[in-house]
């Protein structure tokens, strides 16, 4: 398992830009290892825009089962957790695109 | 002679007629109307929404050509607040016609002590100035400043997060918006504005029924789900976010935008018409007492989300 930490990204992910970028540590390294695991501990918020960017868009293309079992997520707080969920669930409602 | 005058008070209240006296200034881009007089003798009293307002009024009919060699008038207290917020050398570059350089909103420091900070912060688009000095500067001073708790940093980076990506993403042909904060251990106030693309411009569009009125149509905005991005990576959480932690610490949460605005204050809102601003202007004013964040709003648990499964380790 590769692990991955968003450090550099931090305190908070609110660009276009940092969400693309981050989507696309995570694929590279997924390709290479097949799991990863994602430490937020300097990530104090992100928005939800990118929530759906990063993590929806992951949910969307591995699917429920392999998102679980591919991906670890690391020292979230409540509100990632809660932010990352609402990402996700509007990217299952829709079909994500850029 | 064509008179723009600032009110006595500018204060987030005072916004209204603010607008009033300065939205003819929106009808003369490129006119280059001579005999025009921006007057702010009369400003007793302002606030970080005030001086925000007054710069970016300056910059847009500068950098519009909007009139010929305009009279600014001015008194030695909004000179005062001017340097107080680090408005000055910005300012002044616009006045006196020169070349407006990345160099003069680099001149914008965050200001630091005991009782309060002001936290000024261009959004340039430009290389990668913003995130830099947004990572290295703005974020860090902030967080410091609320060490002693941690959910008030929470709940202000929670809603920066929000105003940052919507300045970012709505107002692509406004390069030049500045973000400013400023807070003291009790309260925060977050303003932003730009000259781009308005809210209700942007909505509109996506709106079937187009005739909504203005006033309506930023109503709408801070619902959930609303977004004039539909089947992208926005979802329209940004603006009900800011609007329910607002709403939750009895905070005030203001959009103004093309001659509308909505306003929750205190847990009353409003929305109605007024004088015509180019692009949009958010205000946010926290009390820090209670302090709300998303996953009070929303928590990762609740039953909507038992479908979603994560490996939180």
């Amino acid at each position: 398992m590769k692990n991955i930490n968003l450090d550099d990204f931090g305190p908070i992910i609110s660009t276009k830009e940092s969400g693309g970028k981050i989507l696309k540590i995570i694929t590279e390294n997924l390709k290479a290892d097949n799991k990863v695991s994602l430490d937020l501990k300097k990530i104090r918020s992100m928005a939800t825009f990118c929530a759906k960017q990063i993590f929806g868009k992951l949910y969307v293309t591995l699917g429920a089962e392999k998102f679980f079992e591919n991906i670890e997520v690391v020292n979230a707080s409540d509100d990632l957790k809660s932010i990352i969920k609402i990402g996700i669930q509007s990217a299952i409602q829709e079909n994500v695109s850029d | 002679m064509i008179l723009f005058e600032f009110p006595k008070i500018l204060k987030p209240n005072s916004t209204y007629e603010l607008l009033n006296s300065l939205e003819q200034a929106f009808s003369m881009e490129e006119k280059l109307v001579p005999d025009v007089v921006i007057n702010l003798q009369k400003v007793k009293k302002t606030s970080l929404l005030g001086i925000l307002l007054n710069y970016k009024f300056i910059e847009y009919t500068y950098k519009h050509n909007c009139f010929r060699k305009p009279n600014l008038y001015v008194n030695p207290y909004i000179e005062k607040e001017w340097e107080r917020y680090g408005f000055t050398k910005l300012i002044h570059s616009f006045v006196s016609n020169k070349d407006l350089t990345e160099r003069n909103y680099k001149n914008l420091k965050v200001r630091v002590d005991d009782r309060f900070i002001i936290a000024p912060q261009a959004l340039l688009r430009s290389k990668d100035y913003s995130d830099k000095f947004l990572k290295s500067e703005f974020l860090p001073k902030i967080e410091n400043y609320y060490k002693k708790n941690d959910k008030v940093v929470s709940m202000i980076f929670l809603c920066l997060s929000e105003i940052l990506l919507n300045f970012w993403e709505h107002a692509v042909d406004d390069t030049n918006s500045i973000l400013v904060a400023e807070g003291n251990d009790n309260h925060i106030e977050i303003a932003c504005a730009d000259t781009g693309n308005g809210i209700i411009t942007t909505l509109n569009r996506v709106f079937e029924n187009s005739s909504i009125n203005r006033p309506a149509t930023l109503k709408k905005a801070v619902e959930k789900f609303v977004t004039s991005k539909k089947m992208t990576n926005h979802m329209g959480y940004g603006l009900w976010i800011l609007n329910q932690i607002a709403h939750r610490v009895k905070g005030r949460f203001h959009i103004y935008s093309e001659g509308a605005y909505y306003k929750n204050d205190f847990g009353k809102e409003f929305a109605k018409k007024c004088g015509y601003w180019k692009g949009t202007i958010i205000y946010l004013s926290l009390p820090l007492k209670n302090p709300v964040t998303l996953s009070n709003i929303e928590s990762h648990d609740n039953k909507k989300f038992n479908d979603i499964k994560i490996n939180w380790k």
